[in-house]
């Protein structure tokens, strides 16, 4: 019988444990337990629009413990601090301030990002004076404050929106443009644009780079890249933009940035929503010796080092380097998936600015894609329970990237960006143009998309609740 | 040969005609079906 462990309930978590429950079903006793620091599930690609009013948290939210008991999974709820790989075990710190001791024969690292809002002081809702939208609660009190301000719109107020990255190395651009895009049609709808400046602050070196290098795709003969599409679609939005650029500080009044070419800005606001940096989630590692041997198993930034080719400069990094197996290579019972992996480099190129300040978004591997780690390393632990290799691998430079990005939620009249590229990770050894296979390429905008994202909300609600014929659903 | 730009014009003309986005919700939804394939 051998004991699993998944840490984090996050897509890449929840899902590895759902699919080890499925697969180890019935084939002898083997325990699995998930362990997480919040008692519920979480549909973040639905926050932003509990983050403008029109949804309420608990909608994109579900409890883990009576889908864990319907399909025989242990649930703890704590926070995992420290790793324990020689002797195989965890240490949880309970809500209560207790601690428990979780023993495990093959764990996966799923943890999920740590929100570094104090990466760039002033930031955050909790101890500055921007907005978030990357957990039910910021959301909740982004809706808030974006509803009080168009109260104070309502009564004549003429006012300045900024919303993106607020550090050089933050990642989800795509939320971000989620947001704003939400927020622009909102005001239209409420017949009060006119009332409102609206800025794209971020760290992309180009619009629509989105962390991921942008993308190109092919439409009658031509090849158009998402800074065309951005472009566009910012224009006809009467969005302005300013990229390339870090966040140093806010105060109440102002964002103090600074861009690649050492140019220094001072942004006045009245709403901010602007996505911090994530690093790992602080988890120590300590060897039989009682040794902290965090560094050997993770990169600076605190992600889990897995199959990945890592040291390589961004010019010679490429698909082949991308891990596939999600196996920590010191111990092999070892797995991480999700944000918790250590990638071998971004996707992005890397910059700074003249004052040393990091201008690097952050390779995203969030939703699907995080889906497909946890599934692949939740797979190789079954393997390697029934006396095999790892044989799955979900290579980010091998699997497509699937993004709805909504710019108005209705059924009817919505829009959203469909997005399809394949491979998510630049792979210039199988396809040396671009790096990616065009054909398989996808980015147009449409009520399409609209019906898309609510399709694919209900969907994937369904789908991680275990309900009938969840394993039908991709 | 249509610019990009009188291209992208024409994908935001027919951004919300019902009968448009109901053929490319069927395109698009086969396309991401055979996506997910290659690794399902």
């Amino acid at each position: 019988m051998a004991k699993v462990v998944v840490v984090g309930a996050g897509f890449a978590g929840h899902y590895a444990a759902l699919i080890l429950a499925d697969a180890l079903k019935g084939k002898g006793g083997h325990e699995i337990t998930v362990i997480s620091r919040v008692p519920k599930f979480t549909y973040i690609p639905s926050l932003v629009w509990v983050g403008v009013g029109q949804m309420a948290a608990e909608d994109v939210q579900f409890d883990l413990k009576p889908v864990y008991d319907k399909v025989g999974i242990n649930f703890v709820h704590g926070v995992a601090k420290e790793v324990h790989p020689d002797e195989k075990y965890v240490v949880v710190e309970k809500p209560d301030g207790g601690t428990q001791q979780v023993d495990y024969d093959y764990i996966i690292m799923a943890t999920g990002p740590y929100l570094n809002f104090e990466g760039t002081p002033g930031l955050g809702p909790d101890n500055g004076y921007t907005q978030s939208i990357c957990t039910p609660p910021h959301a909740t009190k982004a809706a808030s404050a974006y509803l009080d301000l168009v109260s104070r719109m309502e009564k004549g107020e003429k006012v300045k929106i900024v919303i993106g990255t607020g550090h050089g190395a933050a990642t989800c651009q795509g939320a971000a443009f989620e947001y704003i895009s939400n927020v622009h049609n909102d005001l239209v709808d409420r017949g009060l644009r006119d009332r409102a400046e609206i800025l794209w602050l971020s760290n992309e070196p180009a619009l629509g780079d989105f962390g991921i290098d942008g993308l190109e795709v092919k439409y009658g003969g031509q090849v158009f890249t998402s800074e065309d599409v951005l472009q566009f679609l910012f224009e006809k939005y009467g969005i302005k933009w300013q990229i390339r650029s870090h966040v140093k500080q806010v105060d109440e009044k102002k964002i103090y940035t600074i861009d690649l070419d050492g140019n220094e800005n001072e942004i006045e606001y009245d709403f901010a929503m602007l996505i911090p940096q994530f690093k790992a989630q602080p988890i120590k590692w300590i060897d039989k010796d009682g040794n902290d041997i965090t560094d050997k198993m993770c990169n600076p930034a605190g992600f889990v080092k897995v199959d990945a080719v890592y040291g390589k400069p961004y010019a010679e990094l490429d698909g082949p380097d991308w891990p596939r197996t999600y196996q920590n290579p010191i111990y092999k019972n070892v797995f991480a998936a999700g944000i918790a992996f250590a990638p071998p480099g971004p996707l992005s190129k890397p910059q700074q600015a003249p004052d040393g300040s990091p201008i690097a978004p952050a390779p995203p591997r969030t939703g699907y894609t995080a889906e497909l780690s946890g599934k692949a390393a939740a797979l190789n632990i079954v393997d390697m329970i029934e006396g095999r290799e790892p044989s799955h691998t979900a290579s980010m430079a091998e699997t497509p990237g699937l993004c709805v990005a909504s710019l108005k939620h209705h059924l009817f009249s919505g829009e959203a960006v469909t997005i399809a590229i394949y491979p998510v990770a630049r792979n210039r050894a199988a396809y040396p143009e671009y790096g990616r296979d065009l054909d398989n390429c996808v980015a147009e905008i449409g009520l399409a998309g609209a019906w898309f994202k609510w399709f694919l909300h209900h969907a994937f609600l369904y789908k991680l609740q275990a309900k009938p014929g969840w394993k039908l659903i991709p | 040969m249509a610019t990009k730009r009188d291209m992208m014009e024409k994908m935001w003309r027919y951004r919300k005609n019902i009968f448009v986005q109901l053929c490319r919700f069927i395109v698009l939804g086969l396309h991401f079906n055979r996506l997910v394939k290659k690794v399902h």
